[in-house]
């Protein structure tokens, strides 16, 4: 589900600021790795905000999609009871 | 057409060391917290094995929507608060990857969702989705992306019910 057809957008510049030490102990790890600080950083974090997406339980919407949820269509969907009657690969 | 033993919950006899879906954190969740999230009831994990290899996987717990525009003082106590299932994450092998595999996890939440919805209220199955691509192969199946949240998909409940009725699923 990843890799294809992925809309090229160009890569941002960020800044930030850092306490020393922290950036003495990113250092040390790139280092370890053999990686580049970027790249580091970049992995690393990005691994951590994958997560927090993914554990998401409590969201916060707008009313167009509470109106969604509250007024829903209820015309069933074809390509839902397509999925529902076909025949699965499970068994037991 | 091979066939696989239906989702079962995990447990510790599950082989998940070699579990690759080409997503490192997904990996990494199944292999690190699933089973202790499952043991103190944090999520529920099902698995799809091959000699007791998990091949696929998926996980479900309750949510909560809330409506973004009340002020965040009254946030917690609203009563408008809308109850929802959440698909965190759900990830198939690479080897396993194109026999149309997801369909027949899609088909097993839904009926899932649908007989759970009985016994506990429920208004919106939401899914998180980690990018784009993710959200366009949640819509080929039938979700609807939020226009709140361009990585959260939802589905309503009444809906699912409709099409498991529609269906002739009891």
């Amino acid at each position: 589900m990843s890799n294809k057809t992925k809309e090229r957008r160009d890569k941002e510049k960020i800044n930030l600021r850092v306490d020393p030490e922290i950036l003495d102990a990113i250092d040390r790890a790139t280092k370890i790795e053999g990686k580049s600080r970027t790249e580091f950083m970049t992995q690393a974090s990005y691994k951590r905000a994958e997560e927090v997406l993914l554990d998401r339980k409590i969201v916060y919407l707008d009313q167009v999609d509470i109106d969604y949820i509250e007024n829903p269509n209820i015309e069933p969907d074809p390509v839902v009871v397509d999925i529902l009657t076909r025949e699965s690969r499970f068994h037991g | 057409m091979d066939k696989y033993l239906a989702p079962q919950p995990i447990n510790s006899q599950h082989i998940l060391e070699s579990f690759d879906c080409g997503e490192e954190s997904m990996n990494a969740w199944l292999k690190n917290k699933a089973l202790n999230n499952e043991i103190n009831n944090n999520s529920r994990t099902s698995v799809v094995c091959v000699e007791n290899k998990v091949i696929a996987y998926y996980s479900l717990c309750t949510g909560c929507v809330y409506h973004e525009n009340l002020s965040r003082k009254f946030k917690h106590r609203s009563p408008d608060r809308i109850p929802s299932l959440v698909l965190g994450r759900l990830a198939i092998d690479i080897e396993y990857q194109g026999q149309g595999l997801s369909k027949d996890l899609i088909k097993e939440i839904y009926i899932k969702t649908f007989k759970l919805s009985r016994i506990v209220a429920m208004k919106v199955l939401v899914v998180n989705a980690l990018n784009l691509e993710i959200v366009g192969f949640y819509q080929k199946l039938g979700f609807t992306p939020s226009k709140t949240d361009p990585l959260l998909l939802l589905k309503s409940v009444e809906q699912i019910q409709a099409e498991c009725e529609a269906a002739g699923i009891a």
